[in-house]
C-alpha cells in the first residue's frame, strides 16, 4: 500500500469520525431529538453519567480529536504523523473503555458510539501506526541511523 | 545525523508516552466522576399528573367528542417516553384534554426492553377498568433501566395498589388474557400503518378526519401547542 493511499484512508476515516462525533455532539445538546428505535436502542449511553467528562460531553472530545487528525493529515509532516499515532493511541484506549462501559456497566449500546469506538478508532490506530512507522523505525535505529 | 535521530527518538517517546498517560487519565477521571450513577428507582414514586375528573374510556383520555385526537405510540420501558410523560403530557392534559378540546389515544408498543410486553399487557388490562392512564403514569414515574427486566410482579402490584378503584387481582388476570394479547397485537399493525419507527411517536387526527404524522421524540410542549392550536382553528 502506498503512502498516498494510506494518507487518503486516514483522511476518509477521520472525516467519517468527525461526522459521527458531530452527530453525537448535536444529539447531546438536543436531547429532544432522541427516539427509542427497534435495534437502535434509546441512546441511553448518551444520557448516562459517563457521557460527560469534566463537564464536557465525551462526544465533544471525539469531535476535537477527529478534527485534529484531519488537520494533521492535511499538514502531513513527520511530526504530524507521530501526533496522529499519539491521538490514535489515546483514542483506542478510551474507545475500548467506552465499549466495556456500554456492554458491562451501562448495559445499553449506542449504535453510533459503537461505529466510532469499535470501527473508526481501531481503523485509525492501524492506519496511523502504519503511517508513523517510518519515523518509529528511524528513531528505533538510534544514533547510527 | 545522530543528534537528529536522538531528538526524533525523544520526541516519539514523549508523544506516545504522553498519549498513554492522557488515555489512562481520561479513563480514571471518567470512572471516578461518573461511577455509581445508577438509574434504578429506589422506592415507589406516586407523584403523577393530575388526571382526576378527566373522562377516561379504555385507552382514550378526554372528551370522546373532542374534535382533535392526539394518538401517542409509547413503550412503557422507553426512557424518551418517560421524558415526554413527565415533562409534556401533564401540560397537554391540563390545557387541552381537561378543557375538552383534544382527546389522547394511547397505543402501546413493546420492543424497547424485556419489561415492555408486561408493561403493555398491564396497561391494556387497566384500560379494561378505565384506569390505564393512572397506571401508565405510575409506570413511567417508576421506570427502570430499559435494558433490564425492571417491571417485576411485586413492583407492578405495588403500583397498581396506588391507582384508586383499580381491582388489582382482576388486573393481573386480564393482563394474561387472550383479549389483551389480541389488542396488543393490533397496535403493532397500526404502528406499521402509521409508519411508526420509534417511540414516542405522535399522530394528529384533525377535525376533518385526516391523520398527520406529527413527529417523534420528546420535543417539549411548544410543537404540540402549535400543531393542536392549528388543528383546532382549522
Amino acid at each position: 500500500m502506498t503512502d498516498r493511499t494510506l494518507r487518503l484512508a486516514v483522511a476518509a476515516v477521520a472525516a467519517a469520525g468527525t461526522g459521527v462525533a458531530a452527530y453525537l455532539t448535536w444529539v447531546h445538546y438536543h436531547p429532544e431529538a432522541l427516539v427509542c428505535t427497534r435495534g437502535g436502542g434509546c441512546e441511553t449511553v448518551q444520557r448516562s453519567g459517563y457521557a460527560v467528562l469534566l463537564g464536557v460531553p465525551v462526544a465533544v472530545y471525539g469531535l476535537v480529536a477527529w478534527s485534529a487528525v484531519l488537520a494533521l493529515v492535511a499538514w502531513d509532516a513527520p511530526a504530524a504523523r507521530v501526533a496522529v499515532a499519539a491521538i490514535a493511541l489515546v483514542a483506542v484506549v478510551f474507545a475500548a473503555y467506552l465499549v466495556v462501559l456500554q456492554l458491562a456497566v451501562i448495559d445499553a449500546v449506542c449504535v453510533w458510539c459503537m461505529v466510532n469506538d469499535a470501527g473508526l478508532v481501531p481503523a485509525l490506530a492501524v492506519l496511523g501506526w502504519l503511517r508513523a512507522r517510518p519515523a518509529v523505525d528511524v528513531a528505533r535505529a538510534g544514533p547510527e541511523a | 545525523m545522530p543528534a537528529r535521530a536522538g531528538v526524533r527518538r525523544r520526541t516519539l517517546v514523549l508523544a506516545l508516552g504522553g498519549a498513554a498517560l492522557a488515555a489512562a487519565l481520561a479513563v480514571v477521571l471518567s470512572v471516578v466522576l461518573a461511577g455509581g450513577k445508577g438509574s434504578t428507582p429506589a422506592s415507589v414514586v406516586t407523584d403523577i399528573a393530575d388526571l382526576s375528573g378527566i373522562p377516561q374510556r379504555g385507552l382514550v383520555l378526554g372528551n370522546p367528542l373532542a374534535r382533535v385526537t392526539l394518538t401517542q405510540y409509547v413503550d412503557t420501558s422507553c426512557p424518551v417516553c418517560k421524558d415526554y410523560e413527565s415533562g409534556t403530557f401533564p401540560t397537554l392534559a391540563r390545557e387541552y384534554v381537561r378543557a375538552g378540546k383534544v382527546k389522547i389515544e394511547t397505543r402501546l408498543l413493546d420492543f424497547v426492553g424485556p419489561s415492555s410486553p408486561r408493561g403493555r399487557a398491564l396497561v391494556l388490562a387497566a384500560a379494561r377498568q378505565n384506569r390505564a392512564y393512572q397506571l401508565l403514569e405510575l409506570l413511567y414515574a417508576n421506570q427502570g433501566d430499559e435494558a433490564r427486566d425492571w417491571l417485576t410482579d411485586d413492583l407492578a402490584r405495588a403500583l397498581a395498589r396506588h391507582v384508586p378503584g383499580l381491582d388489582v387481582e382482576r388486573l393481573f388476570a386480564d393482563a394474561g388474557s387472550a383479549a389483551v394479547a389480541s389488542r396488543a397485537a393490533s397496535f403493532d399493525a397500526q404502528a406499521t400503518e402509521d409508519t411508526v419507527r420509534g417511540t414516542p411517536t405522535f399522530v394528529l387526527t384533525t377535525p376533518d378526519g385526516v391523520r398527520h404524522l406529527l413527529g417523534a421524540g420528546s420535543p417539549g410542549i411548544e410543537p404540540f401547542r402549535r400543531a393542536l392550536d392549528k388543528a383546532l382553528a382549522g
